[in-house]
Formats: C-alpha cells, structure tokens, sequence
C-alpha cells in the first residue's frame, strides 16, 4: 500500500476521516471484496486499481495466462461504483507487427 | 521486585533454543524494563532511531517494516508475544527499520545495556539471545526466497503455515486454527502482492476447501495440503 501522507506516522488511523472504498473483481470469477482498504480520494483509488489489475496480470504471465476479460470494480462505503478498471487498458500491448 | 513475572513471554520465547537454569531464568526476568500500551499502527522503533532500548513484545501483535522512495511499505516479519522485536539494536547504534503495532500491543521496553551485561556474565542467556537472532535470520532468508521465488498462492499459504506453527509452538493459537490480525492489504505488503490480488488468492484457497479464512481468523482443514501448496517445511524455524 501507499503509506498516506494524511495519516501522521505513529498515529492511530482512529478517528481519521479517510474514506474506505472496496475493490470487486469481475470477469474471471466475481469476487467481492468484503474488507476494503482506506484512501484518502479517487486518485488514490485508481492508482490502487491499475496497480491491483498489473499485479494479477504479471502473475498470471508467469504462468503463462493472461485474463483480459477481468476487471476491477471499486465501490464507496455507500456501495456506489466509483471506478471500473477494465484489465486490458491497464497495459499497453505491443504487437510484432507495430514493433517494427 | 517484580511480584508478577511480567517478562514471563519473553523467556518462554528464548527457552524454545534451549533449557535455562533457574538462576538464569530468574535474571532474566529481574531485568529493568519500562511497560508501555502502543495502539494500533503506532510506532514501536522508527527507521534512523538510535534506540536506548530493546523490546519484548507482551501482548499482541507488530510488524517489522521498511517504505520505500515511492512510499510503498514492505513488510519483513509479524511478531507475536514472547518476541524480542528489535534485539538487534542492543548493539546496533541506529534503527535500520521500523516497528510498527499490527494490534493494541504491550511493550517492555528494556535497556540495551543491562541485556548486553546478562548476555556476557551469563552465557547460556547471551547463548540464548544469539540464537534468538539467528533464527530471526533465518525467518528473514525464508522471506526473501518466499517473495523472490515463489507465486501469490504459494507466498501465502506458506505465510499462513508460518504463522500456524508460530503460534503454536508460542501457545497462542492451534495449528489448525488461530487468530490472524491482518488486513488483505497488510498480507499484501508481507508477500509483494496488492491487497486485490491477496482478496482473489485467498479466494481461490477458499475454494480449494483446506481452509478457511474470515476476517480476522484462519481455519486450517488440511494441514498438509495446504503446506505442500505453500512449499512448506517448517526446519527454517528451528523448532526441533
């Protein structure tokens, strides 16, 4: 995670007005998330979401699999969609052809 | 005097690398120490901190952490109760990373020179606080070969057989069923992973069906399946 620059170091989160947003997976396997994590705007969502959908992606590339049909839904604490990250626009994919 | 053992877990701790005499066990416990409650996510030591002390941890739980340039976190070890967390700054002048609560903790903080005067007019303790950190090394090399070598799956079920063992073998939780503290986005910083990644690993664990995982707690069906699925063998812990 990003240590956030709001939260003071050695200070309890307790009390912070950090927002809590969850980040659902679609496509694969549906898969939401129950547990969330705190950042503190929509910028901070989408970094975590483009990093979350690399992550997954080098992962399955290592075995030899890449899932493009997945995506990263992120939701608020009132359950709204505030992001959508589709896998495929999170890389960019050099074919033969454009490499020459 | 102190009329209660408080540093009772820390010894338990170092009896694990071997018998004390009782003369020996008693000087440990009459150690000085400071008594402090930290919350959660407070700081125990701080990077580039030139401590005067080393800490026991009493009750509950914290972490060993470094941040990198772009404000990453790594975590490198989860300490439990009974663990010296920062041994190593009883000689080592400066903090070369952070500890950090993971839950409410206690802490004795005791200082570096009375542990260092034991350690040398007692050699089964300096034996014994030698071991300590050599098994800490070795636990850090486990982590390294875990993160450097090893895939989402893997890292985790190895973490969570680690901590099985751990807190087993500490008198804290079972085997197969014990109490783990930490957020899908702290299990991502222990294994290099991001905490969307850990939540759709641990899923697919869910389903294989040898555990089971809630918020807050882990439930262990098949203890060998799940540590063949960790490459786990638990030697590294020098438990035997």
């Amino acid at each position: 995670m990003q240590v956030r620059p709001s939260q003071p170091e050695g200070r309890p989160a307790i009390g912070a007005v950090v927002p809590r947003f969850f980040f659902h997976l679609h496509g694969g396997q549906d898969l939401s998330d129950e547990e969330g994590v705190l950042l503190d705007d929509l910028d901070a969502v989408r970094v975590q979401a483009l990093k979350g959908a690399r992550d997954i992606m080098a992962n399955e590339v290592k075995s030899g699999h890449l899932p493009l049909n997945e995506s990263i839904c992120v939701t608020d604490e009132q359950g709204a969609v505030v992001h959508r990250q589709r896998f495929p626009d999170a890389i960019v994919i050099v074919h033969e052809s454009e490499s020459e | 005097m102190n009329a209660a053992p408080i540093l009772e877990p820390m010894v338990r701790k170092l009896e694990l690398w071997g018998p004390l005499e009782e003369e020996d066990r008693a000087a440990l416990l009459a150690l000085p120490y400071t008594l402090r409650e930290i919350p959660q996510q407070g700081y125990i030591v701080r990077d580039g901190d030139r401590p005067t002390h080393s800490c026991a941890l009493l009750r509950g739980y914290a972490f060993r952490q470094k941040i990198v340039a772009d404000g990453e976190r790594q975590i490198l070890a989860v300490q439990i109760p009974g663990d010296l967390v920062d041994l190593q700054n009883s000689l080592l002048p400066k903090a070369d990373h952070s500890v950090q609560a993971l839950t409410r903790v206690e802490v004795a903080y005791i200082p570096r020179e009375p542990i260092v005067a034991l350690a040398f007019e007692r050699p089964a303790i300096g034996k014994l606080l030698w071991f300590d950190t050599l098994v800490d090394g070795s636990i850090a090399r486990e982590w390294i070969t875990n993160i450097g070598r090893r895939d989402a799956y893997t890292r985790i079920a190895h973490l969570l057989c680690e901590f099985a063992l751990r807190l087993e073998k500490a008198g804290i939780g079972e085997r197969d069923r014990y109490e783990l503290p930490m957020t899908q986005e702290q299990i991502a910083d222990a294994t290099g992973l991001t905490a969307v990644h850990v939540n759709r690993t641990l899923r697919t664990m869910d389903e294989s069906g040898f555990l089971t995982r809630d918020k807050r707690s882990v439930v262990i069906h098949d203890w060998a399946r799940l540590a063949q699925a960790g490459d786990f063998s638990s030697g590294y812990l020098h438990f035997d």
